[in-house]
């Protein structure tokens, strides 16, 4: 089992009603960027892996996103790099780079080659198709989303494997001559996670060419359902998936006194927390999901993921619909959303004895073979984010880690995914445990 | 009321639904990126006149996505094979908003193949001095604004019969509306610019350019940049009209037409 940290490195120093007003923090203006108060952060950020790393820690994780204060990160590159350098033995893992809106697959396979080198091999790379907001921020046609995902992936790999030079033509990328110096220290190359939310077509992507596929912090029941779709495509393809298969992310705030860790954790709600990364009309532009995906997006809650539920449109007719203005209002409500999060073992927080018992609840019904720890949004402090990262290296992970030994959760380094035949026509392994979900409470879907 | 059937025809790329009916000289019209239904009361009435042939972009209504259709040569060469499938030959050309960028585009490509041209609001242009709004950062709700005159009336029947507390509908039209703006962001995303303005001193065609006075996708200079680049174009402004002029103002529209004769 391997143990991550993750962060999305806020900006802090944001007044929440300006991300409010802005209905998300996708577009925020950055003239709110105080270029000082972002240099000490940034470096904050990277003090933290490094600390994560000496407290326990197995793996680093970063991403990036483009234009808002939820997210410094914008060149997960440059942060792996430092890393690459400033720490010893934790994994560096990529969650992930957004090919299609970087466009540049050449370049990314000699930039991740670079940094499996100097971390003498504890990369992790991975792949995204990049959020719905990214493509309007570098003017990626969203039609062309999935297309240009599958080829630079195919391309890097070609990259990495096949000696050049070589000549590539592609349908969205073209190179005269392929010969990237520069190649991975861990042959052929480094393992890749694939994090996604929603699209089947990741899941099944990822079961055919045997990559971890990791839950970005979506509800157990759906996370159920993309394990077992993510299953029954390794069955036929013959192979048993397992915990090496699967990971999991999830926002993780811990404190000595679970006021405190009420209080703070309150900052994954801020300013709208995830739900408010970008507008709807950013999120999903057209052609960016499939049909698939996007009947499910549809489903649930009465289409309002894509800004058009049922109320808005229906009050469109008359041309009076409103959005909400009262920024109290709006925070109640996020605060209830904080609340029903933690209900619904979206969001875990409190004290270590506290967020345990949830955290193994957690891994016994999913079994991924890695966890990582989401910290904080919203305005903690250098000092509280380092202690909840210290109270869950020093004090969390060592009885988790235990608990993941007991009930047999390998990772992708303990047992290769796809490692484990499975006869044609027998019947697979369940991959999650749906009847651990009844016993807390949670609904089965 | 003359109905509109809906007909499948095959080209080289697509099996095409093309929706026809009514009596009279051939039209050929190109639709908007909203789509056109069986039902479309400009199209209906348009048909009282004229023998009306009005394929889908494939990926609109509830027709599949076309993989190899991309360019808009690609768009331009395949409406010509939904044209000759039909066995069309010159007919009226009619296309509205990026069925008129594809109109313009197919008389610029071929100038000796169409002789009669009516572009309603076309998109295709760029001008930095009247940025369009980006309809792909916009959801349903926010469209009527910038697409009719009388945005109220716009947005009643932009919602015309649809039951939003129907959850399979909303799913349905949420589904489609991704699926054919999906189609349509192949040519319009992030702007219609595809050089159509160095094209457009080959159009040889009778053009004439119809445009609603409160058009607020493609205000009117797009409407004066079109006649600038067309020789001999005329442009004709419709009063208390929008970009959705075929319906807000459809007997004043199809009486343009008629001036082609």
């Amino acid at each position: 089992m391997k143990f991550g940290y993750f962060t999305e490195r806020p900006y802090r120093h944001i007044d929440e009603n300006v991300v409010l007003a802005n209905k998300a923090f996708f577009g925020v203006s950055n003239r709110y960027f105080d270029r000082k108060k972002a240099a000490d952060d940034y470096n904050q950020f990277i003090d933290e892996y490094c600390f994560a790393e000496e407290v326990g820690f197995d793996g680093l994780a970063l991403n990036e996103h483009h234009g808002n204060p939820y997210c410094m990160g914008n060149v997960i590159n440059t942060e792996a790099a430092v890393l690459a350098r400033a720490t010893r033995k934790a994994k560096i893992i990529l969650v992930g780079n957004p090919l299609p809106v970087i466009k540049h697959p050449l370049r990314m396979a000699e930039e991740l080659a670079e940094i499996d080198l100097i971390s003498r091999g504890r990369l992790v790379a991975g792949w995204v198709r990049g959020a719905g907001s990214e493509q309007f921020f570098n003017n990626a046609n969203p039609s062309y989303n999935r297309e240009m995902f599958n080829e630079a992936h195919d391309f890097i790999i070609q990259a990495w494997t096949r000696p050049g030079p070589w000549r590539y033509e592609g349908k969205h990328f073209h190179y005269r001559h392929v010969n990237p110096w520069a190649l991975p220290l861990q042959e052929p190359y480094p393992q890749q996670w694939i994090p996604g939310v929603l699209s089947p077509e990741t899941v099944i992507w990822c079961a055919q060419k045997r990559y971890p596929y990791i839950g970005l912090g979506s509800a157990l029941g759906p996370t159920c359902d993309l394990w077992d779709l993510y299953a029954d495509t390794a069955a036929e393809l013959g192979y048993q998936a397992g915990p090496e298969n699967f990971g999991y992310l999830l926002p993780v705030f811990v404190s000595d006194n679970e006021a405190e860790a009420q209080q703070i954790g309150r900052g994954y709600a801020f300013g709208g927390g995830q739900n408010g990364f970008s507008r709807p009309e950013h999120t999903l532009p057209p052609g960016y999901n499939s049909k698939t995906a996007t009947r499910i997006l549809a489903k649930a809650p009465g289409g309002s993921w894509l800004g058009v539920s049922k109320d808005k449109l229906a009050a469109a007719r008359s041309g009076k619909w409103q959005e909400e203005q009262d920024f109290d209002v709006i925070k109640e409500k996020l605060w209830n959303s904080y609340q029903r999060a933690q209900e619904n073992l979206q969001i875990v927080v409190g004290t270590p004895e506290q967020v345990i018992p949830k955290i193994k609840a957690i891994l016994s019904v999913i079994r991924p073979g890695s966890f990582t720890f989401f910290n904080v949004q919203g305005v903690a402090s250098d000092q509280q984010r380092n202690r909840s990262i210290e109270l869950i290296g020093k004090h969390v992970i060592p009885e988790l880690r235990e608990y993941s030994n007991s009930i047999g959760l390998f990772d992708s380094f303990e047992r290769t995914p796809g490692s484990v035949p499975l006869a044609p026509g027998s019947r697979r392994a369940p991959v999650c445990d749906r009847a651990g979900m009844a016993q807390l409470g949670l609904r089965v879907s | 009321m003359t109905a509109l059937c809906l007909n499948k025809i095959k080209t080289h790329h697509a099996v095409v639904d093309v929706l026809s009916g009514g009596n009279g000289p051939d039209l050929f019209f190109l639709h908007g990126a909203g789509g056109v239904t069986a039902e479309d009361p400009f199209l209906t009435a348009l048909a009282q006149r004229y023998r009306v042939h009005a394929p889908l972009v494939p990926g609109y209504g509830a027709s599949d996505e076309c993989e190899s259709i991309r360019t808009m040569l690609d768009f331009t060469l395949h409406s010509y094979d939904v044209m000759d499938a039909l066995g069309l030959r010159k007919p009226i050309v009619v296309g509205h908003s990026m069925g008129g960028m594809m109109a313009a585009e197919m008389a610029a490509i071929a100038p000796h193949d169409i002789d009669r041209l009516c572009l309603l609001c076309p998109a295709g242009l760029w001008l930095d001095e009247y940025p369009m709004p980006d309809i792909f950062s916009m959801v349903p709700y926010e469209l009527p604004a910038v697409l009719f005159h009388d945005v109220e009336a716009g947005a009643a029947m932009m919602t015309a019969g649809a039951d939003f507390s129907d959850l399979t509908f909303l799913q349905n039209f949420l589904v489609q509306n991704a699926r054919q703006l999906g189609m349509a962001g192949k040519i319009l995303f992030p702007i219609a610019d595809r050089g159509l303005s160095e094209r457009l001193y080959r159009i040889r065609a009778k053009t004439l350019l119809v445009w609603g006075a409160s058009d607020r996708l493609t205000p009117l200079p797009y409407g004066e940049a079109f006649k600038k680049g067309i020789a001999g174009s005329e442009l004709i402004v419709i009063e208390k009209a929008g970009h959705m002029l075929p319906l807000e103002q459809t007997d004043a529209v199809i009486r343009a037409i008629d001036r082609l004769g």
